[in-house]
């Protein structure tokens, strides 16, 4: 292991990898039939799994070659400015509003200068928190589901397609993993709780919506809008609004401290190489 | 310490500059409106929150925009328990279910009376609640059926609830 603060626990990557979920869970995988939500997130979880599996068979004492890491930074790059753009719709009053991103953006740029490890202690905070958030609202909303919306209805295999997509993003976590040579072995249950979390996630919000309301684009917003608690109209939107928001950050840090890691870790192999030469 | 100090001070001068995307609202100028009531009165829409408080437009929307513009304070109308749309402005039924401003949870009704009291049918419906709310509506719209929703009328000097 490197210096103090590169040190983030295989425990920390995975909880921060399934915060970092909760974007396409709640942005994506909600607004797809049930049926095909599980089929797309068994597939995902099924691929991550395995990735994970051979991650942790292999020796990591021997050195390996990471040119071809870097090249992958601009796209973790662009990803994470795309979540922070995403985070943005996280309050309806600042969606779509550049700075608003632009402060997500600069939020995961800190943590992720700072260093893996305080990226992984907010994801320790973080899992909690918007587990907790995600929790209440799915709960609450349990009783006002409809058996006969969770019949089989419409959608299809690009369904599935775009919720396995949706689902390997906080995938990332494994070529963080990678690059900073840990150890420890990485837990293979984020991505099945992640999976799990998708499918109950769309079985509610499609069980209460009805399937053509669930595809709405801001459908579990819709959903946390509408909870009765005993009748009683309840205002859930504001701890989805912020879950939602730690979410996007979970996802915008996990990227860009792949990026950064990944960057420095090819320019110190150039480097070395380069030595070696001369 | 530097760095926390240095960001809190940004947000300071961005919040007094105007330009974070937050939107703050002083709560005593809040008007929580309990019931909506939707009425016709020619071509335009007619909406009433109660307390002698109305808006008129041409569609809903700009009804509810009228009535955000022109009332003195903050209408809040998600805090709406009941719509309640009368017969006379029925074709306006498919405008509430689609209009973001109410609760989707918020219960619907129909009635054939023209002029109720706001308050007093508000106090009725507290305890006979609806089992048919915005959300169903919308959901029977868009699987193309006719929502069932409720009649309220006046009747022995209360309220009557069918259906």
């Amino acid at each position: 292991m490197g210096k103090r603060h590169d040190r983030i626990s295989a425990r920390q990557l995975g909880a921060l990898a399934l915060c970092a979920a909760g974007v396409p869970i709640f942005r994506l995988c909600c607004r797809v039939h049930w049926l095909w939500t599980l089929a797309g997130a068994v597939a995902a979880c099924l691929m991550l799994s395995g990735l994970s599996w051979l991650l942790n068979r292999q020796d990591r004492t021997r050195p390996k070659s990471s040119h071809w890491r870097g090249a992958l930074a601009p796209f973790l790059l662009g990803g994470a400015a795309l979540a922070a753009w995403v985070g943005s719709f996280a309050f309806p009053e600042t969606a779509g509003n550049g700075l608003a991103a632009l402060l997500i953006f600069g939020l995961a740029i800190w943590a992720a200068r700072i260093g893996p490890a305080a990226v992984g202690r907010c994801a320790g905070i973080l899992l909690w928190v918007t587990g907790m958030l995600y929790g209440v609202v799915l709960l609450f909303s349990v009783p006002q589901m409809q058996s006969r919306w969770l019949l089989p209805g419409p959608g299809g295999p690009t369904d599935a397609l775009l919720v396995w997509a949706g689902l390997s993003v906080p995938g990332v976590a494994l070529c963080l993993h990678g690059a900073l040579g840990s150890d420890q072995k990485l837990p293979h249950w984020p991505w099945w709780s992640a999976g799990s979390l998708a499918v109950v996630a769309a079985a509610v919000t499609g069980g209460i919506l009805s399937p053509p309301l669930a595809t709405e684009r801001e459908a579990f917003r819709t959903l946390a809008r509408g909870v009765s608690v005993l009748g009683v109209m309840r205002r859930f939107e504001a701890l989805v609004n912020g879950a939602m928001l730690m979410s996007a950050f979970s996802l915008c840090a996990l990227l860009l401290t792949a990026a950064v890691l990944l960057w420095s870790g090819s320019r110190r192999e150039t480097e070395r190489t380069r030595n070696q030469t001369k | 310490m530097k760095k926390l100090l240095f960001v809190l001070l940004a947000a300071a001068v961005l919040g007094g500059m105007g330009l974070l995307p937050f939107r703050s609202v002083d709560a005593a100028k809040l008007l929580p409106v309990k019931t909506v009531i939707v009425t016709k009165s020619g071509d335009e829409y007619v909406v009433d929150i109660g307390a002698g408080v109305q808006a008129v437009g041409r569609t809903l929307r700009e009804a509810l925009d009228c009535l955000r513009e022109e009332v003195t304070g903050e209408v809040f109308l998600p805090t709406a328990e009941q719509v309640i749309v009368t017969d006379a402005a029925e074709d306006a039924v498919e405008a509430v279910a689609e209009e973001t401003s109410f609760r989707p949870a918020a219960g619907i009704y129909r009635t054939p009376d023209r002029h109720l009291d706001v308050e007093a049918v508000g106090a009725y419906l507290d305890s006979h609640t609806s089992n048919m709310t915005i959300l169903d509506v919308r959901a029977a719209l868009a699987l193309g059926q006719t929502p069932a929703i409720p009649v309220i009328r006046a009747a022995d000097g209360g309220f009557r609830v069918d259906g």
